[in-house]
């Protein structure tokens, strides 16, 4: 097996999860349907578990990047957010020069679905994610995007960003507009609220009383 | 042979939560090393970041994405933008990996390593012909950390890299780092390794620390630099004509006086050798 | 007198003077614009970001004196010679700033930051200090900062902007006048269906008072500002240390935050009851705005003003 033909294969060990794990139980079954004669994967069978150190190291980098992109999601979740992510990650690698925002956003969609009904959560957190989620779509787009919140969230993020703990927040419907001039380099948001909802309804809206 | 590229000094890897700090400590930092493939991309905003870095700092662009170890060949669309990017930058220099990223349509995502065999020596040199014709500015390549040897290596590792950089006449951006987390985890002294390097050919450096994961040193790229790492710089600092020396922090960056006090150090081990002022 | 009211003009059909009333409002605001552009030979490159980058002058080129006056009371509560009055609730709209009872020695300020202290003999509200005289010592002070600036093409020169008011001028002289010729001429010969008349010529007078308004900061001026707000942007995101008690100088990073994005990037830190106090004075009647983030206007960056591009690189990083 050449160069070529020997980095096709890593390339899909490292990155296809039931390939892998399928080679990893069975180096010269496997690499007999993938090309390989009996010496090549007698070869390659040492390696099965640096492959799967390997792929691990690759989604742990990645979950490093993501961490970055949702720095506040991250903060929220403590350590469910890396184990969130590599349940996540088994699915598949990105792909292109905008992969990792992609995973980024692709992870967001991912914590929307799997959280429904979270409750050891703060009332807020799915508004947070969405926020830092629409940042990074925002960052993909032209020109606009809009989202609606159910709290002022842009706020929220800055107070959460320098403090350690929850802040005390209450509902507040909340508009936010990313946009950039035609030609203009700097994202930029506006922020549109609507005024403090009263403290009844607040408590209607979260169930319970407010964090701290 | 690189007599003639400028001395920079010591600076480190730009990651964008450091840029407020760059502008606030500027008289502590010579030099950056930008990470191309984060300025390839079309966004107003960090091209407005990087016309902002090019007007203060000296840069040097490092890429992490051309594969120059594919066997398949370059990406023409990377190779077409990333050169783009380095001729409007006009830097010294600029410095990509002896590694492999991509094969058979796949992005495996980190840099993976390549057999020490003439067929990956041939593709090297074969891919680093073709990005030339793009870019003038002089390459230099980076020794990269790995976990497994592939089978069938025809030489070490130290002669593959020599016989690379001599062929293809590139320079060498000699990571300490590596060098010396690949001789703890596969067992080979450092020393050895670098007097089998054309050492007159190392134009830059890079250095961080790592931390240790099971048995294995790992290149975190998340911690200070340990005392070896600094013992094995002023070895090469030395002996080769160093140009430039780059902090590559790239966790833990909260706190950035602590990455300044090694970048103080690592510019005045420099000037102890003669390398700069 | 007839040639007054029977001529061309005079005479022509409505609609098609409305037309030919729409061009001339065109070509006059191309015009007006044509004249306010700068020089192209006074144009210079911008230039770079200080290595130690003064926060009152910054503070001077966003919005004059009255910027440097909030950054001088910001750096004289964050060193400990003023302090706001811990009586009031941040709800109480009279909250007012006041000497500390232990002040350092005045030694350590500068002659702006005396100027500024001695203002405070009494407790005073913030809305009080711009409805006052202060603005102006400050403004005779800053006198330095505005040549310096003016130089450097980063502010528009008192010539410059009377360039801007004569055109406005000139502009609308013509639009209001043969508009008003057509109207005066339409009313006596008693057509009243001049709506429109007057709707454009309202229009292109709002247009052109938009154009030809005076303006502080010159295009280059701006660019400069966004460089420096680019430049610093992550100071937004960085816990806000107070200065040490009698130090020379305020917490570098917070007067920089202050004097380039104004008090209102305070919103959210230890200091955002500062920042409320000076909202509320802008927004009651002292001049000057300086509202920042906590009106809703803009915010650049990523999310919660952070990073929101990949951060990482390196080798070990975000990568391929």
């Amino acid at each position: 097996m050449g160069l070529e033909e020997t980095q096709r294969l890593l390339a899909r060990l490292f990155t296809e999860t039931a390939l892998r794990q399928e080679f990893c139980a069975d180096p010269e079954g496997v690499g007999a349907t993938l090309g390989l004669d009996t010496e090549e994967a007698c070869r390659l069978a040492p390696l099965t578990a640096p492959i799967r150190d390997f792929a691990a190291s690759l989604r742990h980098k990645r979950l490093l990047v993501v961490a970055r992109l949702l720095p506040q999601t991250r903060q929220l979740l403590g350590p469910r957010f890396e184990a969130l992510f590599l349940r996540y990650a088994l699915a598949g690698t990105p792909q292109g020069v905008e992969k990792h925002r992609e995973d980024a956003i692709a992870f967001a969609s991912f914590l929307l679905r799997s959280l429904p009904g979270e409750s050891a959560l703060p009332w807020w957190w799915r508004d947070l994610l969405r926020y830092e989620q629409s940042w990074l779509q925002a960052e993909g787009r032209r020109l606009w995007t809009v989202r609606s919140f159910s709290v002022r969230v842009p706020a929220l993020a800055r107070l959460l960003a320098r403090s350690e703990s929850l802040p005390e927040t209450r509902a507040q419907p909340t508009l936010v507009l990313w946009y950039r001039r035609p030609r203009a380099g700097t994202l930029r948001l506006a922020v549109f609220s609507l005024p403090l909802l009263p403290r009844r309804l607040r408590d209607l809206r979260s169930g319970s009383a407010p964090l701290r | 042979m690189f007599e003639h590229l400028p001395n920079l000094g010591a600076g480190l890897g730009y990651r964008d939560p450091l840029l407020s700090e760059l502008f606030l400590q500027r008289q502590r930092v010579d030099c950056l090393e930008i990470t191309a493939d984060h300025f390839m991309t079309a966004s107003p905003q960090k091209q407005q970041e990087l016309e902002l870095l090019t007007a203060h700092f000296p840069l040097i662009p490092h890429g992490l994405s051309l594969s120059l170890g594919s066997a398949e060949g370059l990406d023409r669309d990377y190779a077409r933008t990333l050169a783009a990017l380095v001729n409007r930058l006009n830097p010294p220099w600029w410095s990509e990996h002896l590694a492999f990223t991509r094969a058979g349509g796949i992005e495996i995502g980190h840099l993976t390593p390549l057999p020490y065999t003439w067929e990956a020596i041939e593709t090297v040199c074969r891919n680093i012909r073709q990005i030339r014709s793009r870019i003038a500015a002089p390459l230099i390549l980076e020794n990269i950390t790995y976990s497994f040897a592939l089978p069938g290596a025809e030489m070490t590792e130290a002669e593959f890299l020599a016989e690379v950089v001599e062929r293809a006449d590139c320079g060498l951006l000699l990571d300490v780092t590596n060098l010396y987390t690949n001789g703890i985890n596969h067992g080979y002294e450092a020393g050895a390794f670098l007097d089998s390097l054309p050492l007159e050919r190392v134009v830059q450096l890079h250095f961080v620390g790592g931390e240790w994961h099971d048995g294995t040193l790992i290149d975190s790229h998340a911690q200070a630099t340990p005392p070896e790492v600094w013992e094995l710089m002023a070895q090469v600092m030395a002996r080769a004509p160093v140009k430039a020396v780059i902090l590559e922090r790239d966790e833990n960056l909260t706190a950035v006086a602590p990455l300044l006090d090694e970048v103080d150090k690592a510019r005045a081990l420099g000037r102890r050798y003669g390398r700069w002022d | 007198m007839d040639w007054l009211l029977e001529n061309s003009l005079a005479n022509m059909y409505g609609p098609t003077f409305l037309l030919l009333y729409a061009c001339v409002i065109a070509i006059t605001l191309f015009v007006c614009w044509l004249r306010i552009q700068p020089d192209s030979t006074a144009y210079r490159a911008l230039p770079p970001i200080p290595r130690q980058p003064d926060p009152y002058e910054i503070a001077y080129l966003r919005g004059g004196e009255n910027e440097v006056l909030r950054l001088a009371i910001f750096s004289l509560l964050q060193r400990g010679y003023l302090q706001v009055d811990a009586a009031a609730s941040l709800g109480n709209s009279r909250q007012r700033i006041s000497p500390t009872d232990a002040a350092p020695p005045a030694s350590a300020l500068s002659p702006l930051e005396r100027q500024v202290m001695a203002a405070f003999t009494t407790p005073r509200e913030a809305k009080d200090l711009f409805q006052s005289t202060l603005p102006g010592r400050i403004a005779a002070l800053c006198a330095g900062y505005a040549q310096k600036l003016q130089m450097e093409r980063l502010l528009l020169s008192p010539e410059a902007n009377a360039r801007r008011w004569q055109t406005g001028r000139l502009g609308a002289l013509v639009i209001i006048g043969l508009g008003g010729y057509k109207l005066f001429a339409a009313l006596a010969k008693g057509h009243h269906n001049v709506g429109f008349l007057l709707l454009m010529g309202l229009i292109s007078l709002v247009f052109l008072a938009a154009l030809c308004r005076s303006e502080r900061m010159s295009p280059q001026g701006k660019e400069y500002l966004a460089r420096l707000q680019q430049a610093f942007g992550r100071l937004k995101m960085m816990p806000l240390a107070p200065a040490a008690e009698g130090a020379a100088s305020g917490g570098q990073e917070a007067l920089l935050l202050v004097s380039v994005f104004g008090v209102g990037a305070l919103a959210g830190s230890v200091y955002a009851p500062f920042a409320q106090m000076f909202h509320r004075a802008s927004v009651s009647g002292g001049t000057g705005g300086g509202c920042g983030s906590s009106c809703g206007s803009s915010c650049s960056g990523g999310s919660s003003c952070g990073g929101s591009s990949c951060g990482g690189g390196g080798c070990g990083g975000c990568s391929s």
